[in-house]
């Protein structure tokens, strides 16, 4: 890792914590006028995450996709450039950092333990343009689903006590927010599963192998079918569908995580010699 | 046609119980009875979800509103994509042919079942092995470092023994080629060294390639050609990729050979190796059913594109317009 790098992610590391104290302070104790600051604060953390990101791709000669540290870096950014999006809708969401960020540091902490690959190029194995579009679509739907899995948490907090959390907004927009966060990220997850196999047709000769990341995967889809369904068929809609939301989320981090736990898998792409 | 829903819903769940059931207590196997379930689940939605999509033609008609006309439509055929890949995969599992294939640089062999590891082969295969001869012309690795390799391609001339006519066709890992009804793609690659053993009169016992898998640095057995017996093999390459084998019998006795050496001996017998080559491993699979899998997975894309993308950004309305 570059010195450059490294001194960008700790910036990086540094603002996003910073962020999530300085929401800690304007959601629980009311400092309202914290809010505008930490925004300009998570805006400077995906700004300096950006150039981490660009920095590393510069120096490897090819995009961030190899190993956990560089999956981390790229599925914080994917997940905070989403949020800044979102947020100049609903104001209420650049609130939904605090949930977020600590995920995001968690994620890039364990990350950065498990050690960070050297920038080697990628093997003949990633050798394939269906690669670049599976990861992209890959880190939009799984953003989606942690930013509708935490506004399900809020929706969940509020059904208890009506009178908490009120900076987020009101219930009906966060609700309706979590099922389109949802529905965007099915249909992100399709386009990544669909992508998916066709690079498998390449690289093992079969679209699917029933692999266990691609059953997760599958599974993750089939749960995330079955919350749309029961919100557009049966009217499911505020804590039932926020306990969905949160618990579908599950799946998605088994197919992240669960991937390291697994030693014979074709998404363990090992080195060749 | 809530029913219709809630039974649609009662086989998803079953389907992903099953699905967690594999992950769990089958990752590498599975007995029949789970494929039969699985199948069964799945062709059970293949019709439900056919069906529901009928049901909705008639909301398609009455609506009035243009994007909920388009979130329907949009959803009629992400349903239909669904169905009918469902049904483009069990076509392609039944007429699957699937084999593994080893060719070493220079080798030349007939495609044929006789010469593939064959992992799963449908029912129907009429017409699919004509005589076909197959010659791995070149390999090209380039190694990052001793222990990661940036590059692999290879040049393989396939020989029609029927019409006599020749092909030279480059492929490489994740660019597989095409023949007759069949796809061969690049899943590994080894060393293959020239094993020459001569007694100690100096005659010729045995020659020839022996192929290593020594994928991720682990050793790999043979069967010593002149007794059988397992001999392990462990293979690193150095600093200016010069390679070095470690040989070594169950009684301990062990030999570090570098190709190009003069002959060690090694269990009483002059062992030489005078160079090596690469040898490839190919996956030969059948293209039965694949446009139909390609036609599934651009009709969902489409889908998506309509009844997400472009009502969700439009004005937001897509999420409640597709009730119907």
């Amino acid at each position: 890792m570059l010195l450059a790098e490294k001194v960008l992610l700790y910036l990086t590391l540094f603002t996003y914590t910073l962020a999530i104290g300085l929401l800690f302070f304007a959601i629980f104790f009311k400092r309202e006028s914290l809010v505008s600051v930490t925004k300009k604060v998570i805006i400077t953390g995906v700004i300096l995450n950006t150039a981490t990101l660009l920095v590393r791709t510069v120096s490897a000669g090819r995009p961030p996709v190899k190993g956990d540290y560089e999956n981390a870096l790229t599925a914080a950014w994917f997940t905070m450039v989403l949020l800044l999006y979102l947020g100049r809708r609903w104001t209420g969401l650049w609130k939904a950092n605090i949930g977020v960020l600590p995920v995001i540091l968690l994620t890039l902490g364990w990350a950065m333990q498990r050690g960070q690959p050297d920038l080697a190029p990628l093997t003949p194995a990633y050798d394939n343009p269906w690669l670049y579009i599976h990861v992209f679509f890959a880190w939009f739907g799984y953003a989606s689903f942690l930013v509708a899995a935490i506004l399900g948490v809020v929706i969940l907090v509020r059904a208890r006590k009506p009178e908490a959390l009120l900076a987020f907004g009101d219930v009906r927009t966060l609700d309706e927010l979590s099922h389109r966060l949802v529905a965007f990220g099915f249909a992100m997850t399709t386009v990544m599963i669909a992508s998916g196999a066709i690079w498998a047709k390449d690289l093992y000769g079969s679209y699917w192998s029933w692999d266990p990341v691609e059953t997760w995967s599958l599974l993750s889809w089939l749960v995330y079918a079955l919350y749309l369904h029961l919100r557009t068929m049966f009217g499911w809609r505020g804590a039932k569908a926020a306990w969905l939301a949160v618990l579908s989320f599950s799946t998605v981090l088994i197919s992240f995580w669960g991937v390291n736990f697994i030693q014979d898998s074709y998404h363990i792409f090992q080195r060749m010699f | 046609m809530k029913r219709l829903f809630q039974a649609t819903i009662v086989v998803l769940v079953l389907e992903a119980l099953l699905m967690v059931c594999r992950v769990t207590f089958y990752p590498q196997y599975a007995p029949k009875w789970f494929w039969t379930s699985l199948s069964f689940l799945l062709a059970v939605t293949a019709a439900l979800v056919f069906y529901c999509t009928v049901l909705r033609f008639p909301h398609l008609r009455r609506a009035q509103d243009r994007n909920k006309k388009i979130t329907l439509l949009g959803s009629i055929v992400f349903h239909c994509g669904i169905a009918l890949l469902i049904f483009a995969g069990f076509y392609y599992t039944l007429f699957q042919y699937k084999a593994l294939f080893f060719l070493t640089e220079g080798q030349t062999l007939i495609d044929s079942p006789v010469n593939h590891q064959v992992l799963s082969r449908g029912p129907v295969q009429a017409g699919d092995f004509e005589e076909l001869a197959l010659t791995l012309l070149e390999v090209n690795v380039d190694f990052y470092d001793p222990r990661l390799v940036e590059h692999l391609a290879a040049r393989v001339q396939l020989h029609d023994l029927d019409s006599g006519k020749s092909r030279v066709i480059d492929t490489a890992m994740n660019r597989p080629f095409t023949f007759k009804s069949r796809q061969a793609t690049i899943y590994k690659f080894g060393f293959a060294p020239l094993l020459v053993l001569r007694s100690s009169e100096g005659e010729l016992l045995w020659h020839g390639f022996v192929n290593l898998d020594l994928v991720g640095g682990r050793p790999d057995l043979f069967e010593w050609p002149l007794s059988g017996e397992l001999i392990k093999v462990e293979a690193s390459l150095d600093e200016n990729l010069e390679l070095t084998l470690v040989l070594s019998n169950q009684t301990g006795a062990a030999i570090v050979v570098t190709p190009g050496d003069p002959p060690v001996e090694f269990l009483g017998i002059w062992l030489e190796i005078p160079d090596y080559r690469y040898w490839l491993g190919f996956v030969v699979t059948s293209t039965r059913g694949t446009k139909l899998v390609l036609v599934g997975l651009f009709v969902l894309t489409i889908a998506i594109i309509t009844r997400y993308l472009f009502v969700l950004q439009k004005d937001g309305a897509g999420a409640r317009a597709g009730n119907p």
